[in-house]
């Protein structure tokens, strides 16, 4: 699980919170600021769905302490579904300068070719996801509505954007449903996988490298 | 495509066409090269019955396979040294439209002995275990440069210490979900926890019950393979 804050609109609500769960692509306005509130979105929404055989010798107690409780969300408002491409730029500059200087570039520079290619999606600053190093920061979240798409409910995360890739970017992945490899650090498919695992695989075959079965045997020691 | 490593006591079958791993602990070279020969090198025997019945050998036809198998072995003069350097080829693709995962268990009752049979009863409860790790059926569409802009836009600013060597591919850790709480401000103190906003509240709740010693706290769901296989090993995560 990945925590992080956002600058999207925060609830007209001083108690409670909206959240944005991906790849589910899911909006939870008003999650209230209570034990009850918090708990039920880790049961009905983070919570495994299925257990992972390690757990196996757990009592039926503590097992379905760990299982998602979906009856669970009837505490919480209605999720709605997130429909638009979302773009999140790391801004944090509280953290690290340099995704706290890229950030906001990075961000005017998608809004304003967003309008130029009168495309809705929305923009956003989020807090720290690790590599600074590796500034400007985008995680590309296209919603799974965008049918025919070849990315739709994936998340795709560049690093080392500059603010003059910002328009290649747009058309290559959220027009043409491409990934750019100079700038790929990775993503999950609507489905879980690894997208760099998968890219990584097919950029093998297409450079021609050995893919042919090898069985090495492993040197004792 | 298969993908196979074969160690000395350790078979890694990754049959991606059927989306699940197997991970098959064993300590008999025998039954590595018969599971090697079946399922990572198919025989011709096995690909017509594969491709014919689009089913894998029952129990009844394994015995038959074998035994071409062992006869084609012998043709070959293939010891061990030699498996070694064994290169299988490719499989045809038309053997990655199985219907359904391989049944393990039906070739093991024929040609297993009693305690290989009971190592292999554990291939399924593993295969659920890496679901997630080969799920990798689908393509996706890349571009190896990033075009040129066409507008005059910003130009990066200078003098920001930015790592341009490392490979940037594999720089994230997959993860479950993201949780993403909206603040309505562009920038928050170096850790969120120590906000004072309502954000900075939410993430502590989040981690008291979720992060490590939490009552939800469920290693396999949250973590990524890498830090849980470095917590297996007592290190720090």
């Amino acid at each position: 699980m990945l925590t992080t804050a956002c600058s999207f609109d925060a609830s007209s609500d001083p108690n409670a919170t909206t959240v944005l769960l991906f790849p589910a692509f899911k909006r939870i306005r008003n999650v209230p600021h209570t034990a009850k509130g918090i708990d039920a979105l880790i049961s009905a929404y983070l919570k495994a769905q299925k257990l992972h055989s390690a757990h196996a010798p757990l009592s039926d107690a503590q097992k379905a302490e760990l299982m998602r409780d979906p009856s669970l969300a009837t505490h919480l408002s209605q999720p709605e579904p997130v429909t638009k491409p979302t773009v999140l730029i790391c801004g944090h500059g509280g953290r690290d300068q340099r995704c706290g200087v890229l950030g906001p570039i990075l961000q005017d520079g998608f809004r304003a070719d967003f309008a130029r290619r009168n495309l809705d999606a929305d923009v956003g600053l989020i807090s720290h996801i690790g590599g600074h190093k590796y500034a400007g920061n985008v995680i590309i979240y296209l919603p799974p509505n965008m049918e025919d798409h070849p990315l739709s409910g994936a998340g795709i995360w560049y690093g080392r954007v500059r603010p003059e890739d910002v328009e290649g970017l747009v058309e290559e992945t959220i027009v043409k449903g491409r990934v750019i490899i100079p700038m790929l650090r990775g993503g999950v498919t609507v489905d879980g996988s690894d997208i760099g695992r998968i890219v990584e695989a097919q950029l093998k075959i297409a450079r021609g490298e050995d893919m042919t079965l090898k069985l090495k045997p492993r040197t004792r020691a | 495509m298969w993908q196979s490593r074969l160690y000395h006591s350790f078979v890694e079958l990754r049959p991606t066409p059927f989306g699940s791993a197997q991970h098959i602990l064993l300590s008999d070279i025998t039954l590595m090269w018969y599971l090697t020969m079946l399922f990572a090198n198919p025989t011709a025997a096995f690909c017509e019955h594969t491709c014919a019945k689009r089913e894998y050998p029952s129990r009844a036809t394994v015995p038959h396979l074998i035994s071409v198998i062992d006869q084609q072995s012998e043709e070959l003069d293939i010891s061990e040294p030699r498996l070694r350097n064994l290169r299988a080829e490719p499989i045809p693709t038309v053997i990655c439209k199985f219907p359904y995962p391989p049944p393990s268990l039906q070739l093991s009752s024929t040609m297993l002995t009693r305690t290989l049979r009971s190592r292999i009863s554990r291939i399924g409860a593993l295969r659920n275990d890496f679901t997630t790790f080969s799920r990798q059926q689908s393509t996706i569409p890349y571009t190896e440069t990033c075009p040129s802009p066409t507008c005059p836009c910003t130009v990066t600013p200078a003098g920001l210490d930015i790592d341009r060597k490392t490979p940037l591919l594999h720089t994230m850790a997959p993860y479950s979900s993201h949780v993403l709480l909206c603040t309505g401000k562009p920038d928050w103190t170096s850790r969120i926890e120590d906000e004072t906003s309502p954000a900075g509240h939410f993430t502590r709740a989040l981690k008291e019950r979720m992060g490590k010693g939490g009552k939800a706290f469920d290693v396999f769901t949250q973590l990524s393979r890498k830090r849980r296989s470095r917590m297996a090993d007592g290190r720090k995560i």
